[in-house]
């Protein structure tokens, strides 16, 4: 026997009652996820503050403007202009000339001292602008070079005018020629030129990220290059035309446990295989896109495999019932409908790979090297595996050249991420 | 295969079954005003009772008003939920029933009319009992017509097809006997005629308890067992034409 | 002889019904499609019991009969469609034109082209109108030239009543059209190929009634050049369209017929029961 229903009166009543706790509780459950999403948010206010805030200072340094006699005689001996001419040339002395004459620096140390205040990349830049157009020999030119990164640091306020001299990295003497300098106006705070055009280097005023760059370029089109043909390959097998039996099952538990498999592994992988058993050399973007491409390739079979089963059945339907074999149905219709999927899956998956420190370090990636790759098999390292480096440094520009390279890596990412909701709001179709 | 009186009421719609019982209810409601109206007119023929015609008039005003309802009923229940197969046989076939019944209803209103008419100027008893007996017959033959109806049985109904000849063969006997009263009494010509149509209206009922028949037989079993001697090739070459 | 027991009712001792034979008449005399002894298993389920029926040139027949009693199983039976599936078997003998379809010898996909399908929601292609239609005879190389293609897309789209709604905007996407055009686009799609056999798989169920007739009519227009087989829910949906009924009950074909004897005068307790709307 059932309890007899109540009336409409009774459960109108009733339900009033009922309405006010569910109310309340609604109310809770909102504050709770307001809180949640408020938390996350200000963490990341906290981290993208900080980031920009240390990171922006890595943008500009301080230059020096001196004006410089360009000897002829002294800077091309030979007298052609040609590179060898040139690098027997003595850019240091004429470059001295002009920093004597500047500060009116005497004596053997307080020469010296006057030198340090520019960096030692300033005899390179000066060869450069040489290169560039030969008719500058002989003439005064009004250059802006780099200070040193001592200087810098000073001028920033890291280093402490109070400081005792010995405790200091820059002398009483040092510093009373910047004063003097900056007075005159000849000492500026501008955009830094090294960041971008300058590789990795001991000399913190020189550093820049463009080898890191170019050598993640190169590893990522590696990457890019096998990984995606290699991945959606085999999502269309496995989802298109594999037979659904242990053996498959198998490869498929374990192409999604590869998926969660820490990159250093894959770094081992990478040491042990390429250049253990292959023989290949360190540090190439070569073997690191083949490391990178291997923990991508799970990424983008997943996500592959997710977009084929996206694709509504009733457009195979179709297409078969039209009598398309296959590998028509596959190639015409399915393929297109799930790229975009798959090409959202696979910028991911390249965003991931863009910002993988760990493997790398087992290849050897992480090594000095002062040129910019120009080809996949030169040594090379890439932008988070310098920044890496760089955050290992002591000297304190590298603080802000560090933060300014994490300022550069996330502007990848969110290209990278920008790119992929694009593509696939670009090419997402209703059916 | 043959339809049942439960096949009506086992729709998944129940209100489907209770609109075809409500139609059947009202047919039969219906039919048995008929036989009661013919019953009490055969009744007058022998009683010579001119007072039962307020009665029958009565129940013919509400013979008419079931036609009414019933044709209202069948039209809804086509419009509303497209019956088919056996449904929709039975329906077809109370559409047509509810038709003979008027008539019937009709004819029966035509002889109590004339019986009270011939109460003034009374035939002779022997012609009034032939008309009686066969009234009687015809009656009974309503009745099972009915009843087959109610049962919807089909075997019941084809019983009614032999009753009505042997009810024809009885109509023509009665009428040579009606001339042979004529011819030994000319100035009965007059009552005679009206007693002729007495039995011609009685003999029409018994068409139209055949015709309900067919319509049951066709209801239940799905054939046509009206006009036989028409071959599928004649409908075929009209419909082709 | 089985005893088969319909699993939807309470007391399924009352509702053990014989299924022998076949009732009515299975066979036509000039079949386009022959079904003999065709029997579909699903794995370990029984899906089709031994279903033998003529489909005849130029007649549209109607399967209907409850969810799951194996119509649309045995339609899809009659192009192949059920070959993607793997654990599906179907054993006996179905013939087009007198060859066997099932014979080892006979391609998937010409047999494809020859008897087109129409799905129960319109699926048309997300590609332009003109593509849906022109894509059976690309891939069937069909037509030479782009104009000879041209004149087929537009026979097509006209056949099947869209031409006049839609030449204006033929490559705007086909799923921008209404749900009736795009059924009736999908059917242009399968008519495109000149096939011999039209299978449809509850071609309405997705549509408005204005839209269904719409297809009801092109189906009646159609039926005069192609063999069409149309699975339906719809009792009165088959009554209106076809010319032979074929009520499946539980992976049996219980009772062929005319339409109109089907829908008067069905032998069969099952099918009466069915057409009724009865438990029976």
């Amino acid at each position: 026997m059932t309890k007899a229903m109540m009336t409409p009166q009774e459960a109108a009543q009733r339900v009033q009652q009922s309405v006010n706790k569910r109310y309340a509780a609604e109310r809770r459950f909102q504050l709770i996820g307001k809180l949640a999403i408020a938390t996350a948010l200000g963490f990341l206010v906290i981290l993208m503050s900080t980031i920009v805030s240390k990171g922006v200072p890595g943008f500009f340094q301080h230059y020096i403007q001196l004006d410089v006699t360009l000897d002829a005689e002294l800077l091309d001996p030979r007298g052609d202009a040609s590179v060898d001419s040139l690098f027997d040339g003595n850019p240091r002395k004429v470059l001295q000339q002009a920093v004597y004459a500047e500060t009116g620096a005497s004596g053997r140390k307080g020469k010296k001292e006057a030198f340090k205040l520019v960096s030692s990349g300033a005899q390179d830049r000066l060869r450069a602008m040489i290169l560039d157009n030969p008719n500058l020999l002989g003439t005064t030119q009004r250059i802006w070079f780099a200070v040193d990164d001592d200087v810098d640091s000073f001028l920033r306020g890291y280093i402490k005018r109070e400081t005792p001299e010995s405790d200091r990295r820059l002398s009483d003497r040092q510093i009373g020629f910047i004063d003097e300098l900056q007075a005159q106006g000849k000492i500026e705070y501008q955009l830094s030129d090294y960041l971008f055009s300058g590789s990795a280097s001991r000399n913190a005023e020189m550093a820049g990220v463009k080898g890191a760059v170019v050598g993640s370029i190169l590893t990522l089109t590696i990457t890019l290059l096998l990984a995606f043909p290699i991945g959606v390959a085999t999502a269309v097998y496995l989802e298109e035309f594999a037979p659904k039996n242990r053996l498959t099952e198998i490869i498929e538990v374990n192409i999604n446990n590869l998926a969660a498999v820490p990159s250093v592994v894959f770094g081992i992988l990478g040491l042990a295989v390429f250049i253990g058993f292959f023989g290949f050399q360190r540090s190439l973007p070569l073997v690191g896109g083949f490391v990178l491409a291997l923990m991508t390739l799970p990424t983008i079979i997943i996500s592959s495999r997710a977009a084929l089963k996206a694709v509504p059945p009733s457009i195979r339907d179709a297409a078969l019932g039209m009598g398309a074999s296959r590998v028509q149905v596959i190639t015409h219709h399915v393929l297109p409908l799930a790229m975009p999927g798959m090409l959202t899956g696979t910028i991911i998956g390249m965003a991931q790979a863009l910002g993988e420190t760990a493997p790398l370090l087992m290849i050897g990636m992480v090594a000095f090297i002062v040129d910019t790759p120009t080809s996949f098999v030169d040594p090379g390292t890439v932008l988070p595996v310098q920044i890496f480096m760089w955050a290992d440094f002591a000297e304190r520009m590298y603080v802000a050249k560090t933060s300014a390279a994490i300022l550069i890596l996330l502007t990848f990412l969110i290209v990278m991420n920008a790119l992929a909701v694009v593509l696939r709001k670009k090419f997402e179709r209703r059916w | 295969m043959d339809l049942k009186t439960s096949d009506l009421n086992q729709h998944i719609s129940s209100q489907f079954n209770e609109e075809l019982e409500t139609l059947r209810t009202h047919v039969l409601k219906m039919a048995g005003l008929v036989e009661r109206n013919l019953r009490t007119a055969v009744g007058a023929l022998e009683t010579m009772d001119s007072s039962v015609m307020v009665s029958i008039e009565q129940a013919e005003q509400q013979i008419n008003a079931f036609e009414i309802l019933v044709d209202r009923e069948v039209m809804n229940i086509i419009a509303l939920r497209q019956p088919a197969a056996g449904d929709l046989r039975v329906v077809m076939a109370i559409s047509k029933i509810v038709r003979d019944l008027e008539r019937m209803g009709d004819e029966a209103y035509k002889v109590g009319k004339l019986a009270s008419e011939l109460s003034s100027d009374q035939p002779p008893a022997a012609a009034l009992n032939l008309a009686a007996s066969l009234g009687r017959q015809v009656a009974d033959l309503v009745k099972r017509a009915v009843d087959s109806f109610v049962r919807l049985d089909a075997d019941e109904a084809q019983g009614v097809f032999s009753e009505d000849k042997a009810i024809d063969s009885d109509y023509e006997s009665s009428l040579r006997a009606m001339v042979t009263f004529m011819i030994e009494d000319p100035r009965s010509i007059g009552r005679m005629v009206k007693l002729l149509w007495v039995f011609r209206a009685l003999e029409r009922m018994g068409d139209h308890a055949t015709n309900i028949s067919e319509q049951l037989i066709y209801a239940v079993r799905g054939k046509d067992v009206r006009h036989t001697e028409v071959s599928e090739s004649d409908i075929q070459s009209i419909a082709d034409e | 002889m089985d005893l088969v027991v319909d699993p939807t009712t309470e007391k399924p001792e009352e509702r053990a019904v014989q299924i022998e034979e076949t009732v009515g008449n299975v066979h036509v005399d000039n079949p386009r499609m022959r079904a003999e002894n065709v029997q579909v298993h699903y794995g370990d389920k029984h899906a089709i019991q031994n279903v033998t029926i003529d489909i005849g040139a130029n007649e549209v027949v109607a399967f209907i009969g409850p969810s799951g009693c194996g119509k649309s199983t045995f339609l899809r039976c009659l192009n192949r469609m059920n070959d993607t599936i793997d654990i599906c078997r179907v054993d006996g003998r179905i013939e087009l034109d007198g060859k066997d379809i099932y014979d080892p010898s006979v391609d998937v996909v010409p047999l494809r082209a020859r008897v087109g399908m129409v799905f129960q929601k319109p699926n048309p292609f997300p590609k332009s109108i003109y593509d849906n239609v022109a894509y059976g005879p690309r891939i069937h190389g069909l037509c030479d030239s782009k104009a000879e293609l041209d004149e087929v897309v537009e026979q097509s789209l006209t056949k099947a009543g869209l031409w006049e709604e839609v030449k204006d905007r033929l490559d705007q996407p086909g799923t921008g059209l209404s749900g009736g055009q795009q059924q009736r686009l999908c059917i242009a799609r399968a008519i495109a190929v000149s096939p011999e056999v039209i299978l449809m798989d509850e071609p309405c169920s997705a549509l408005d009634p204005i839209a269904t007739a719409k297809i009801e009519e092109l189906i009646h227009e159609l039926s005069s050049q192609f063999t069409i087989v149309i699975v339906t829910h719809s009792m009165q949906q088959a009554a209106r369209v076809s010319h032979r009924t074929a009520y499946f009950h539980l992976g049996r074909l219980v009772e062929v017929g005319p339409t109109k004897q089907i829908f008067t005068s069905p032998q069969h307790s099952l099918t009466q029961d069915y057409i009724t709307g009865r438990f029976g």
